[in-house]
Formats: structure tokens, sequence, C-alpha cells
């Protein structure tokens, strides 16, 4: 044993090596992405034994490549954010239907209270929609333990399993016992099966029979999920007043609540808690149990009120008549995630405690303070982009909002914010492309631009550029390629640089790619080169049909990280009138108004030199490293 | 030993993320139960940051401190202790670094950013103790603008009854060993400012 701090997202990497998983694969997306980012930066862990960690390009491509793995009778883990498994989906389900081999888990990480900015899904609904068993870790402890269980559940139904951690579990750190050695080989055949009624589609008589198999699979699951004793339930010492069933984070907190709320008329000893661990097989029996032995119940889970669904439906078939508190009857919030207050509330709520409010609300200090919208990075070759992009709009007659700028998942959607307000709306990866291609149709007779980084082109990009030069429609995308998957903490990507990616990796190009595809208006540029950028997209907002803009150059941060700097930017404060144009084009957080004139940080300014552009006083100066 | 609960707030880059690595570690070797969170939204530097601490006499399970559970703030900018101001309990301590980032909406004259007189008004307006620190002036003694994160932690240091020499034996843990002595000398520097409160 050694007992480390680890987070949440480690510990299942951790869970999935001691398992003996044999392929692990996924893409980055917060707060998922640091259990193939710490695999990777620890190759020593599993490189040796055989094992492959791979960064897909994307969730899509990650589950099936695990899916294969796993019909081939070995073990293998996919992890993704919850936008993640919207694009796996298509395969995840059909490969529910055929069923697996070697055990298959699905890690999948929600983010209630959207600490990353996308919909606030809830993915335990996929669960019920695809039949398959969903797990739900509580705590970092917890998440490293349930692995291999759910690889052995997964087994032993022949069905994937999805493993589900929030954001608060996933990337919050605490000490865990760590079994040794990390990994655990196991000794596996590897398996050639041929048997088209399992592994096709071709036909109603198999998809139903597939259909029957899935949901019988399912109900195996009910009794594995009982004999490994996952749920756990703990009855009232005295006669039972409240019971509380809690999933996930939620049951986390559940302990400070009780001991809040027994200053305030509580009896610990009244109190039945279930903690949910199956969220899909619902623990009926245990649940049953907590219905009878309660008079009321308080159902505590972040998001949907999936779990209280399930209970009341319960109590229904049961024919047990209890109050059930919870979302439905408005007591507690669908939106955000939980803390100890909720807990609190739901529980004053129950009973009918006489809680102070302000125990449940702090003050709004937010209200306080002028937002922080964040902004690109200094040095970032993004905002050379914005600039050169509202430069040629106006230089080609237009007004801002005149011209609908798509935009698209990652740093790129930063040109949403000020100073640039350049980038209109944000839907999903890929998405950019296709949704310019409507403006288009809808008739709109100013030009539109599409805007996009590469890993998110590489993503899901492509089959939309295919769309649009397929039917010839008139838009300017600029692929904004900085070599980097840069938002969700700076993963690899097809594009990297080869001396970055995995020995024997290839990189692929996309200047190559791009005239491939059959675009004859494409330009490679530099976006720190504004004039030249600037001079292309006011060229490319006249031409017909499809053009592509790669602006290329690599991300600031990492340039940074290895010393690497294009020059040395400096203010003369004789010539600095503090009119601080500068900082209201450029946004750049190394620039500050200083005292008599403006001044730089140079531990962040890498001599990008695109204040230069903005200066009416010469009054920066720039010199080439 | 008495609970403790932490929150370390500023501005993404200022090395937020590496303090609280400390705090924690400290806490596990002084033989508290830890919980840690970083609460850090996206990669891109210049966003606003949060990391949660706990430190507990017995195993706890929470990851995240609460409205109104925070004892301790270790605050990098003072916007960013304000706008987490509805963290603290009242008998709360705030440590505050007074150098100030104004975010983009302050720069483009959108925004006002407080005066200090304002801001030490509404800090201590909420909490028993407020401690301004200038944790820049300092770092950029020792010549290196980047080793604010750990004058502040030297200066925390003085407020818990843990002994110094756990939290060098962090600091060594967390900082690149090529900047070590820059960052003990930080360190001290810290300490030395606490000891003058």
């Amino acid at each position: 044993m050694s007992k480390e701090i680890v987070t949440g997202n480690e510990a299942l990497a951790l869970g999935a090596l001691r398992a003996g998983a044999k392929v692990i694969t996924g893409y980055p997306g917060t707060p998922s992405s640091e259990a193939i980012g710490f695999l990777l930066s620890h190759p020593e862990l599993w490189k040796e034994k055989g094992v492959h960690v791979e960064w897909s390009t994307n969730e899509k491509v990650a589950f099936e490549i695990a899916a294969g793995a796993a019909w081939a009778g070995q073990r293998a883990l996919v992890t993704m954010k919850m936008s993640g498994l919207n694009v796996a989906f298509d395969s995840v389900i059909s490969i529910a239907y055929s069923g697996i081999n070697g055990g298959l888990v699905i890690y999948v990480a929600d983010d209630p209270g959207v600490s990353a900015g996308m919909a606030e899904q809830d993915t335990r609904g996929f669960a019920f929609m695809s039949d398959l068993p969903m797990l739900e870790a509580c705590s970092v402890k917890e998440a490293y333990l349930l692995v291999p269980k759910a690889f052995e559940l997964s087994e032993k139904t022949k069905s994937p399993v999805f493993l589900r951690l929030t954001t608060a579990v996933s990337q919050s750190h605490a000490p865990v016992e760590l079994e040794l050695p990390y990994y655990l080989p196991l000794e596996r055949e590897i398996l050639l099966e041929r048997d088209i009624q399992k592994y096709t589609k071709a036909g109603a008589l198999i998809c139903m029979a597939q259909h029957r198999d899935l949901i019988q699979r399912l109900e195996k699951s009910k009794e594995l999920v009982r004999e490994m004793r996952l749920n756990e339930l703990s009855l009232s010492k005295k006669r039972g007043k409240l019971g509380i069933l809690a999933s996930g984070v939620s049951y986390s907190y559940l302990e400070e609540g009780l001991l809040l709320a027994s200053q305030f008329g509580l009896d610990p000893e009244e109190v039945s808690i279930l903690k949910v661990v199956s969220v899909n097989p619902f623990p009926e029996e245990e649940a049953k149990l907590l219905l009878e032995n309660s008079e009321l119940i308080l159902v505590l889970e972040e998001l949907e009120p999936y779990m209280e669904k399930n209970l009341i439906l319960l109590a229904h078939k049961l024919g047990l008549r209890r109050k059930i508190v919870g979302k439905l009857d408005g007591t507690l919030e669908r939106i955000g995630d939980y803390s100890v207050r909720e807990v609190l509330f739901g529980i004053s709520a129950a009973l009918g405690l006489k809680i102070p409010p302000e125990l449940f609300y702090g003050i709004q200090a937010e209200k306080l303070a002028a937002p922080r919208p964040i902004t690109v990075c200094a040095g970032c070759p993004h905002r050379g982009t914005f600039m050169a992009i509202n430069n040629g709009i106006r230089k080609a007659g237009f007004k801002k909002d005149q011209v609908m700028v798509t935009g698209d998942i990652g740093c790129t959607i930063l040109g949403m914010n000020p100073p640039f307000n350049t980038v209109w709306n944000e839907v999903s990866m890929g998405a950019s492309i296709g949704i310019a291609q409507g403006y288009v149709h809808a008739g709109i007779n100013s030009p539109v631009i599409a805007t996009i980084g590469d890993s998110t082109f590489f993503h899901a990009g492509i089959p939309p550029l295919i769309n649009a030069i397929q039917y010839q429609v008139p838009l300017t995308l600029i692929v904004m390629d900085n070599g980097w998957t840069a938002m969700t903490g700076m993963q690899f990507n097809p594009g990297t640089s080869e001396k970055f990616l995995p020995q024997g990796s290839r990189r692929v190009d996309l200047e190559k790619l791009i005239p491939g595809l059959g675009v004859e208006n494409f330009w490679v540029v530099d976006p720190y080169d504004y004039r030249k950028m600037s001079e292309i997209i006011l060229k490319a907002l006249k031409l017909e049909g499809v053009k592509v803009i790669l602006a290329r150059r690599e991300c600031a941060i990492q340039a940074m990280r290895r010393g690497e700097r294009t020059g040395k930017v400096q203010v003369n404060p004789e010539k600095c009138t503090l009119c601080k144009s500068c900082l209201t084009i450029t946004g750049c957080p190394a620039l500050s108004i200083g005292e008599k004139a403006m001044e730089i940080d140079q531990t962040l300014c890498n001599g990008c030199g695109l204040c230069l552009f903005t200066c009416g006083y010469k009054a920066l100066e720039r010199e080439e490293a | 030993m008495k609970a403790v609960n932490f929150l370390i707030c500023g501005v993404g880059g200022q090395g937020t993320v590496v303090a609280s690595d400390i705090v924690a570690e400290v806490g596990l070797k002084a033989g508290y139960h830890v919980k840690k969170s970083d609460v850090l939204g996206l990669a891109v530097r210049g966003g606003s940051v949060i990391s949660h601490v706990r430190w507990n006499p017995e195993e706890l399970h929470a990851p995240m401190v609460g409205n109104g559970e925070v004892d301790i703030m270790l605050a990098f900018e003072p916007l960013e202790a304000l706008r987490r101001l509805n963290f603290m309990k009242d008998t709360g301590i705030v440590v505050v670094n007074t150098q100030k980032i104004p975010p983009i909406s302050v720069n483009t004259g959108k925004e006002e950013y407080p005066s200090d007189e304002d801001i030490l008004a509404r800090l201590k307006s909420r909490v028993k103790h407020v401690y301004p620190v200038d944790a820049l002036k300092k770092a950029l003694e020792m010549g290196n603008s980047k080793v604010i994160n750990i004058v502040l932690i030297g200066f925390l240091s003085t407020l818990l009854h843990v002994e110094a020499n756990y939290w060098k034996e962090a600091v060594r843990k967390f900082v690149a060993p090529k900047y070590l002595e820059v960052n003990l000398k930080a360190f001290e520097a810290g300490r030395e400012i606490g000891g003058m409160k």
C-alpha cells in the first residue's frame, strides 16, 4: 500500500491500471482530462507492461478503440466529459446491444455548476436510454475502489459499464491507499469470435434479439450489484423518521449537513440513509427498506431528479404513501452543484426545522466585484486572428454587427469576449462550420466567417467542411492552428509537432489535408503578421466559394514554457501618451497602465508585437529575439 | 487540533495551485485529514480561480467548502478577495496580496476598480481580521515576481500552529528545484512580514 494525495481523475486512472486494463483511450475535456493526462506523464507505470494509452481524435473514435479491445477479450477504459458522450453515443448504444467480452468501462465526467462552460448535462439519462449499468463515486477514494468493481460487473454481465464522476470528485484531491504494484496484469487470450448474430445489426431479427439480451443483461446486473453490496443502506437506530437517499458527491456533504441540522432539533438516530452507487440499475430492494422504515424521504442528487422519480415509482408500486422531498416538489434546484447548504436546506424543509436562513444563503459577494471575463493569454496567436478579423470586416466595408462570425469550442471562443467581441456563438465541437452554412442558406447577403481551433477541427470539423466544399457554400473558414489542444490543459493532437508526439507517431498536416479536400482558395498565414492576415481576410471576404485560412502559430504558453520568445517589446515613456489604445484593442494581460506611461510585464510578454499595430505614437518598440 | 477551512483565490497564472498544494501537504504532514479541490475552469491565464483546502482532525468527506464556512482566505488579488467574500465566516481571516490585476472590463473603462480604502472597508465589514500583504514588492526584492505565492505562504504559516519545517518541506516538494533557493528566501520574507503583524 502506498498512501498518496491524488485527484479523482488520477484515482480513476490508477484504478484502471490496478484492474489490468490493457487499452485506455479518451479525448480531453474538463473535468475528465487528467485521467489520461496523468498516465501519459507517468509512462513508467504502464509502458513496459504492454498497456496502450492514447488521446484519440474524438470520443467516438476513442470509444470504438476501447470497444474493439473489449470485443477481443481485453479490459479497456475510455474517458470523456459529458459532451463527449454525446459524440460517442451512436457507437455506445450499438455496442450496448451486442455486449462485450473483456471488461469495458466508460468513464464520463459531468460538470454540475459548470466550471468549464458547456451544457449542464446529466449523463445519467444516457445510462437509462442505453440500458447500461452506471456506477457513481461520491469521493476520490471511492473512485479508485469502484474501477475494479465496474470491470467485474462489466465482465459478469457482458455489458459496458458507465462510471460517472462529477467535477467536485474528479478534480478534488484526497489521500488514497493505493495498492501495489500499481499495475496488475491479467493473462487474457486474444478472442477472435465470428458471430454475426452478436456483432452486426443487419436485420430486424438480429436487432430485436440483441435488444432482448440487453434488457436481460441489465436484469442480471441487478442481482450482481446486490451481491457486490455496492449500495449502502444504514437504517435508523430509533423509529425511523427521516429517510435520505443520496447519490454522488451529495452523499459526501451529508455528514456535515446532519451535524449542523442536529443543532436545530434533528435527531440523527431517527435518520436512515441509502447511498446509491448503482445509478442504473436502481437499488430497489434497499430503497424499499428505506421507504418502509421512514415517515418521509429526502432525495439528494445534483441536476436531474432521476433517483427521485425512481423512488416515487417504487413507492407507487409498493403502495406506500410517503412524502418525498426533492426537486419535483420544488424544494431543491435542478440547476447548479450542491454543497452542505443544499443538504441542510433539504433536511430543514423535510422536517420543518427552524434553521436561520443565513446558514443557507451567504451574501452575494460576486455583485461587489467587477467581473473578470477570460481573455486570451499574453502572446496568444488568436489575438492576432481576432484583431485581423475585426480589421478585415471593417476594410470590406461592413460593420461588425453585419458579419456573422461563428465560433467553436476551445480557446478560439475567447474571441466572444471584450476587447474583441468578434465571435457570435458557440455550439459544439465542429459546429461553427455547419452553423455558418445555415446562415448562408438562410439568405444572408453579407459574408459569413467560421472560426475553429486545430484540435476541434480534427475532432469534428472535417465533415462539415466537406459538406461546404461539396455544395460550394460561400464562406470563409479560419482554422486557428496553435498546435495544441490548449484549453483543456495542453494535450497533443494529430497536428502537434512530431517533436512532442509519442514515439512512432506521424503528424497530420492541415496544410496538406485542407487543400486535399478540394479547397482552391487556401492561405497559410502567421497571425502575428497582422497586416498580412488582415489583407488575406479582406481578400477572402470578396471571393466566391469556400475559402480557408490556416492561421498558424504555436500556443504562446507552450513556447514560453520552453523559454522561446519571439522578441522583446518595450514602452518608450517619452512617446507614450497613455491613450491606452494598445490595451483597449489587444486586451493583452502583459500590458498595464503605469503612472506616466504604459508598462509591460516582461515575465508575461513574449514579444509578439501585436500591440505595435495599435499605437499611433510609435511608443512601443520591438526587438527581434 | 482544530479544523481549518482555507480558500485560496486569485487570477490564473499567479501560482495559486502550488500554494494550495503546499497548504494541503502541510496539513497532511501535521496529522490532519485533508481535502483539496482546485476550481480552475479553463486552462487559459487570467481568469478568476479558487482552491478549497480543508484540514480536519477526523476523516471528512466534503471536498468543497460552502458559503460562510471559510476560516482563512489567502487572496492573491484584492478584487478576487471581494469576489469570494461570501465564503467567509465572520470570525475569519483574510490575507490579501495588494497587487491589483485589473480585469479587461476595468481597462476598457466599462467597470471601475474599487479604491484601496473601499476594498479594505468592505473586507473589514465582513471578517474579523484583514491582513494586506505587499507580496509583489517582496517578490521583486528577491528578483523574481513569480514567488509571490511563496511570500504569501510564508505569511500564512505565521497564522497557524504548525512547525515551520513542515512548510519548508512542502515548499521544497512543490517548487521547481531550479528556483528552490529563491522560493525558500521568499518563504522567510513572508514569515518576516507575518512576524510584524
